[in-house]
This record gives structure tokens, sequence and C-alpha cells, in this order.
């Protein structure tokens, strides 16, 4: 368990000197993201009836950029380490040296969360100045940090999907990027499930992703929920276990797999 | 070097590449509807089509696959002016560009036409299913008039992409500049929100893109409120991107003379 320890500080700690200190591309990146954001988020408010709080909009827009980027980080930074350590040669030293993933994980998710507490600043910014602050409210700070858990747990066992698959077939920047933009609108990550079309509606719900999203978007913004709070905990619980479960046996069969005939080269695109 | 040699050159160099990378090819075709399911999934989520259509004056679904393509078509024309140069100094071939007495100046305004013709593929992809659907054989005509603003729309960004290309190069951390210029360039062409929505001081920098004219001009087609300002527009479009010209060959000249002083770095 120390030795454990010891390894994940080793890695935060060298992820952190080159990611948060050294690095000034973390700056360039976290601008860029939020210009992004505005892009496609901006004509939001040209849907909205001139009526309307502003600071709503505001408030939907931060929580839908909140679980976006939990999304993209399981994507670009969980993920795709496993495509950076293919590439620059990391994973055959992790293979033989025994100690496994995790420590490597824990030791970067810190850094993720680090990431997106300074992104949703610049971000909160943002949208103060062109919209007026968020109206958000955390009703239930339990329930709150639970739908986290539920959706951090979710993310884990994507990414060991997607890591998965890359081990095996060097699956492709291009690829990721379409599953990156397409997952999180089709499982209701962005927008509450009650405003959705009822296929995609109806497709959401049979994926864990969009539970915990219901019951965060519920506690910040107060937003109607498609069931009961009671019922989207006890659901989400079983489809984040179950898909943990999965995912760990999935990842588990394709380490065995590269472990007989190798690893694959990724491809740039 | 003639700018018809240069210009074969470019065609033959975008084309092998897009011929070998087949899923860039399926990148320009999925993006523009990406991007609009995106803002529409967004807006439906948050709103509703009536209000947009009483804000806007047109419906949703035509503005923002519209927007889309319009943005996709400017990124493809000016993306190639803002890479090229670091993409040639990764993969080692900048030195001999910059060793061979080719004009740069020719070689950029070279740089986007090869792309006008997967311009052209993307409309029909995009927007002429969309315009179909909606308009029905007026889109047909609708699309082709579309396609052509977009087209004009991506070759006046020309000349501010190569002046904006050459200041960037000329920075040691280029590509990170660009990836925030690039976004900035494209709110400021007020596809997905437009300029006559924008706060004065965004609308004024909105004004100062050669590109945002025939954005406006597309925007106003839509809603049926165009009649004379066709004409205006696209000579302001034009007459932006002549001024922009000699700055663009000032600014290429500055970094060729940069990167012949002080060489080009290996990565």
């Amino acid at each position: 368990m120390l030795k454990l320890i010891k390894r994940v500080y080793m890695v935060f700690k060298a992820y952190a000197v080159s990611d948060l200190l050294r690095s000034k591309g973390f700056v360039f990146g976290l601008v860029s993201m939020s210009i992004w954001f505005m892009l496609f988020i901006s004509p939001i408010i040209l849907f909205i009836d001139s009526s309307f709080n502003p600071r709503v909009a505001s408030a939907y827009s931060f929580t839908a950029i909140l679980i976006f980027l939990f999304y993209s980080v399981a994507t670009w930074d969980w993920a795709a380490e496993i495509r950076w350590m293919i590439n620059d040669g990391r994973l055959e030293y992790y293979i033989a040296s025994g100690s496994g993933f995790l420590c490597h994980y824990l030791g970067i998710m810190p850094i993720s969360f680090i990431w997106i507490a300074m992104a949703m600043s610049i971000n909160y910014l943002l949208l103060t100045v062109v919209w007026g602050p968020p109206e958000l409210q955390i009703s239930d700070l339990r329930l709150f940090i639970y739908g986290f858990i539920l959706l951090t747990t979710n993310l884990v066992s994507y990414a060991l999907v997607l890591g998965g698959t890359m081990l095996s077939s060097g699956v492709t920047g291009f690829v990721m990027e379409i599953i990156g933009f397409i997952t999180p609108i089709a499982t209701g990550g962005l927008t509450p499930l009650i405003n959705l079309p009822k296929p995609i509606q109806t497709f959401a719900l049979m994926t864990p992703f969009s539970y915990p999203a219901e019951i965060i978007r519920y506690i910040l913004l107060k937003s109607p929920t498609i069931m009961s709070i009671h019922e989207l905990c006890i659901r989400g619980t079983l489809y984040s276990l179950t898909f943990l479960a999965v995912s760990i046996i999935y990842f588990r069969y394709q380490l065995k797999k590269i472990m007989r005939e190798g690893v694959r080269v990724t491809t740039l695109w | 070097m003639s700018f018809i040699v240069l210009l074969k050159a470019e065609y033959m160099l975008v084309y092998s590449e897009v011929m070998r990378r087949k899923s860039a090819l399926m990148a320009i075709i999925i993006y523009p509807y990406l991007f609009a399911g995106l803002t529409l999934f967004v807006g439906f989520s948050a709103g509703s089509p009536q209000s947009f259509v009483e804000r806007v004056g047109i419906d949703p679904i035509v503005f923002m696959v519209t927007a889309s393509y319009m943005i996709m078509a400017i990124t493809t024309g000016v993306d190639d002016i803002l890479w090229r140069p670091l993409s040639d100094s990764w993969i080692g071939t900048l030195v001999y560009i910059i060793a061979s007495p080719v004009n740069k100046l020719k070689l950029f305004m070279a740089m986007p036409i090869p792309r006008l013709t997967l311009l052209l593929m993307m409309g029909f992809t995009s927007i002429l299913p969309i315009y179909v659907a909606f308009y029905g054989l007026y889109g047909v005509s609708l699309t082709i008039v579309v396609v052509a603003l977009s087209a004009i729309g991506a070759l006046v960004m020309t000349p501010l992409g190569i002046a904006i290309s050459g200041l960037m190069h000329v920075a040691s951390e280029s590509w990170r500049i660009l990836s925030i210029v690039r976004p900035l360039l494209f709110v400021f062409l007020g596809a997905y929100y437009p300029r006559m929505f924008m706060p004065l001081v965004l609308r004024l920098i909105s004004y100062s893109i050669p590109s945002s004219y025939t954005v406006e001009l597309v925007q106003r087609l839509l809603i049926g409120i165009a009649s004379i300002d066709i004409v205006v527009l696209l000579g302001l479009s034009i007459a932006l991107a002549a001024i922009y010209v000699p700055l663009g060959r000032k600014s290429i000249n500055y970094w060729e003379k940069k990167k012949v002083r002080e060489g080009v770095k290996a990565h």
C-alpha cells in the first residue's frame, strides 16, 4: 500500500511539474478552449425568449460545459494517455515493471481535476461577462458529491473501454474526436433529458451517463428530472457498477491480447 | 516560378494527402453536421425554435447548418495558410521552401485554392440535403449561391490569413497562439452568433474581417433581406481583402527574412 501511495505521488509530482508549472501551453489551452465553448454556446441566447433571465441561460451553459469537460478529460487525459504511453514506449515499461496502471492513473487524476477547476473558473468569468453570473446553487451537497462520484465512475469505465480499444487496435485521433463529441450529446450529458426528443431520451437512459448528469443538473439548476431523484440514484448506481465491471474485464482482455500479439502502432489520424 | 506552376504543385500536394488520409475526407463531411448538431441540441434544450425564428427570422436548422458549413469552408481555406509553416517545419521541408527562389506571397496565395474543390463537395453533402428538405427544388439553386459565396468568403480571407500567419510564426509558441487566434476569428465571423446581436466592440472587430461580410450576406439572403446589400457587402469584403494584401506581403517577408537570418529550428 505504501509503495502504491509513493508511486502515485511520484506520478502526480512529475505531471504537476511538467503540465502545471513548466508548460505555457496550459494557459494557452485554457484560453483557446474557452473561446471554442463561446463559439458554440453563444447562439443559445437566440433560442431563448427575450423575457427569459439571461443568468439562467448562463447557469445552463455553465453546467453543460462542466459535464462536457468531464467527458473531455476522460477522453483526452485518461484514454488518450494510453496512446501517448504507446507512442513514447512507456507502456512496455509499465507492463514489464508489474506495477500496473492504477498508480499512474491515480497520479494523473488530480491533475485533471485541477485543470477542470481552472477551466471552469475561466468559463465562469466569460459567462459572467456575456450574460451575467450563472445562477447556480447547490441545494444538497451530499447528493451533489454522489452525482460526481457516479459521473467519475462512468467516465473511468468509458476511458477503460476507449483505452482498451486503443491498445488492441491503435485507434486514431479522429475516431476519438468524433466519439468525444457525440457521447456527451447523445447520452444526455449536455441538456436535461426531459427536453430531448423521445428516441434520444430512450437511448440516453440506456447508457449509464445520463443518470449522474440528471442528478448534477437537478442540484445545480433545479431543472426538472425525468424520474424521481431516488430512482435516478438507484438506477445510476446499478448502471455505473455494471459498466465499471464490464470495462475492467474488457481492458484486461485487451491487455492480455497485446501481451500475446504485441503493442499496435497508433496512427496520427 | 509562375503562379500556375505553384497552383499545380499545391493541387498535387492537397489531393495526394486527401486521397491518402480518408479519415480527413470523412471529417470534412461529418464536421458541419457535428457542429450544427451541437449548437441545435444545446439551443433546443435551453429554449425553443420559435424564439429563434422570432429573433433571427429563419429556421434554426437551416441557419446552423449554413453557419457550420461556412465556418468549415472558411477554415478549410485559411487553415493551410495558418498551419503550413509549422507543418513544414515539423516534417523538415521548411528549410527547402525557405531556400527555394519561390515568391512566398504567391505560394501562400495558391494554398487555399485547391481546397475550394473540397468546399464544393462539402456544400453538396451538408447544406444541399437540408435546403432541398426545406425549400424543395429552389434549395438546389440556393445551395449553388451559398457555396459560391462561401468560396468567395474563403478566398477573401487569404490576405488576412497570410498577414496573421507571417506574424504568428515569428513567435516561439506560434501553434499555441494560433490555437487562440483561430477560434477568435470564427467568433468574429458572426456565423453562429450574427454580428447584429454582438456588442459594439465585438461588432467593430468583426467589421475588420473580410469574410464576415460574405457570412452576413448569406445570412441576409436566407432571411430574405438581401436586395441591394449584395453588391455593397461583396464590394466591402473584396475591398478589405485588397487592403490586407500589402500587410500580408510585409508580414510574410518579415517571416521569411527572420528564417533566413536565424535558420529553421529542428523539431
